[in-house]
């Protein structure tokens, strides 16, 4: 039983819907999907599972920033036999031609963060998204009308960084998010399958914000895009590599699972 | 003292997308099986630079040596002096992954860097040098078009030849993308990605073939989606 993540294997998917909070976990679970039962409900961050077109899909909640993050994907990693993750959420666009509404498809990101640092030596480790999974959205979202963005984002730990991210922003960062970064890091870790979703909810640089009301909406359509993606994805547990143990970094990497 | 003339040409000799070999024999190669109309421009260094057309299309291949440092200066001088726009690495790359084979062509999403070029713009902040999305997605979709296998994956650039394995998981590793990319995050109208071909295996010994006895055919495949790429983008001259 993990910390903050707990369940049976039969009572979860593989399939996983990431979310922010467990308040819009919990509204994606009512408006969306059907035959929803809690997994978990530790610290209020309940872990849902149900069906959407007919397919199994886990929500969880993350909590706020990198920490928050990296706790909940790594017991989901651990308790679970995860395929993949798509994380929604709202963001703040960095970049002057961003709208409020736009989708921006996170191929990398950015962190100020000294969180990796530690595990990797101080390198910087190259969170990036599943390269299928961002091709498969950039064309679903081109397809059905939506203004996309592709590219870096940065996860910020506060809110006096500002002026690094848009140094990252001058660098090509196209929004900033608080825990993309960890879900990310995690995922690659264990070549879990992740992309990270998210709507231009206000704009940095132009002052331009959605109004509390269109933010609610556009989640929820963010949500349902985001189901839509999840569900025509390959369930099944791929073995992972076997992954050679640096016995400076003990078992960072899992042997196959 | 900084290099000023890597590259010694006239204006307008080079064209808006490049495709950047480290191995000056390799451009020549490609300089000779690919482009029509070619000329050599510059011999600097030895460092073979070449522009020609591609089905039409303006092309030119610059070599860049080996490692961040000589990346860095031959980018930094292709946008600065010459107004280019598309650069694509088509390198050799050693394998880090099981999956990966000796002549498996590879997209990099992003690389891991293990040298201090972006210090001094971030310090122990976490700059991720990323593949531009749409040179990749042309790339991508070309490939399973004509059944081209690749491996698109985050990637390593490593300062050293001869190291212990990474503990980061890669794809593979090789020695000036994320130089390549972290230049061109530098201007936002400058689009760059990296493609590679395996050399050689870091785990597999039976797959070790000597760089002598390569052939350069091994990294066609690598090259037809480059320049795919370049015709899709058709920046000219």
């Amino acid at each position: 039983m993990g910390i903050c993540v707990s369940g049976k294997p039969e009572e979860v998917s593989n399939l996983f819907l990431l979310t922010q909070c467990d308040h819009d976990a919990k509204r994606i679970a009512e408006e969306l999907m059907e035959d929803v039962q809690v997994f978990h409900s530790i610290r209020n961050m309940c872990g849902y599972t149900g069906t959407y077109r007919g397919v199994r899909v886990s929500l969880q909640g993350l909590g706020i920033g990198n920490v928050s993050a990296s706790i909940y994907v790594t017991e989901l990693e651990k308790e679970f036999t995860p395929a993949c993750f798509v994380k929604v959420d709202g963001c703040t666009a960095l970049q002057a031609h961003l709208q409020p509404g736009d989708f921006v498809l996170a191929q990398t990101v950015y962190s100020t963060s000294a969180i990796n640092r530690r595990q990797f030596r101080n390198r910087v480790f190259p969170a990036a998204a599943d390269f299928d999974l961002l091709y498969q959205a950039s064309q679903r979202a081109e397809d059905a009308g939506w203004n996309v963005h592709v590219g870096p984002v940065v996860s910020i730990e506060t809110r006096s960084e500002w002026p690094v991210a848009q140094k990252f922003a001058r660098f090509g960062a196209l929004a900033l998010d608080l825990e993309m970064n960890q879900v990310y890091t995690v995922a690659n870790r264990e070549e879990t399958p992740v992309l990270g979703l998210l709507r231009v909810f206000e704009n940095h640089e132009t002052g331009a914000c959605y109004t509390e009301e269109q933010c609610c909406a556009t989640y929820m359509e963010l949500a349902r895009f985001a189901l839509d993606l999840l569900i025509v994805q390959d369930a099944t547990v791929r073995p992972k590599r076997t992954t050679r143990v640096d016995p400076r970094t003990e078992n960072l990497f899992c042997e196959n699972k | 003292m900084l290099i000023r003339n890597l590259i010694r040409a006239p204006k307008g000799a080079i064209a808006k997308t490049v495709i950047l070999p480290g191995d000056p024999l390799r451009s020549k190669h490609f300089a000779e099986t690919f482009l029509q109309d070619v000329h050599c421009y510059s011999e600097v260094y030895g460092l073979f630079g070449y522009t020609g057309t591609y089905q039409g299309v303006p092309v030119s291949i610059q070599t860049s040596g080996m490692g961040t440092t000589a990346m860095t200066e031959c980018a930094h001088q292709l946008i600065e002096n010459f107004g280019c726009e598309n650069l694509i690495r088509v390198g050799s790359c050693a394998s880090n992954h099981e999956k990966i084979h000796v002549g498996d062509v590879i997209l990099s999403t992003a690389c891991a860097c293990e040298s201090n070029c972006n210090v001094p713009e971030f310090g122990n902040y976490d700059f991720v040098p990323t593949g531009d999305f749409e040179l990749m997605r042309i790339a991508y979709a070309f490939a399973k078009e004509v059944g081209i296998p690749l491996h698109v994956g985050v990637t390593g650039c490593y300062d050293l030849l001869y190291r212990d394995l990474d503990e980061i998981p890669l794809l593979c590793s090789e020695m000036e993308g994320a130089a390549l990319l972290s230049v061109a995050a530098r201007y936002p109208h400058v689009k760059a990605m990296l493609l590679m071909t395996c050399g050689s295996h870091l785990t597999r010994t039976d797959e070790f073939i000597p760089a002598a006895k390569r052939s350069q055919g091994m990294f066609d495949s690598m090259m037809k989606l480059a320049l795919e790429v370049a015709v899709h983008r058709n920046g000219g001259i």
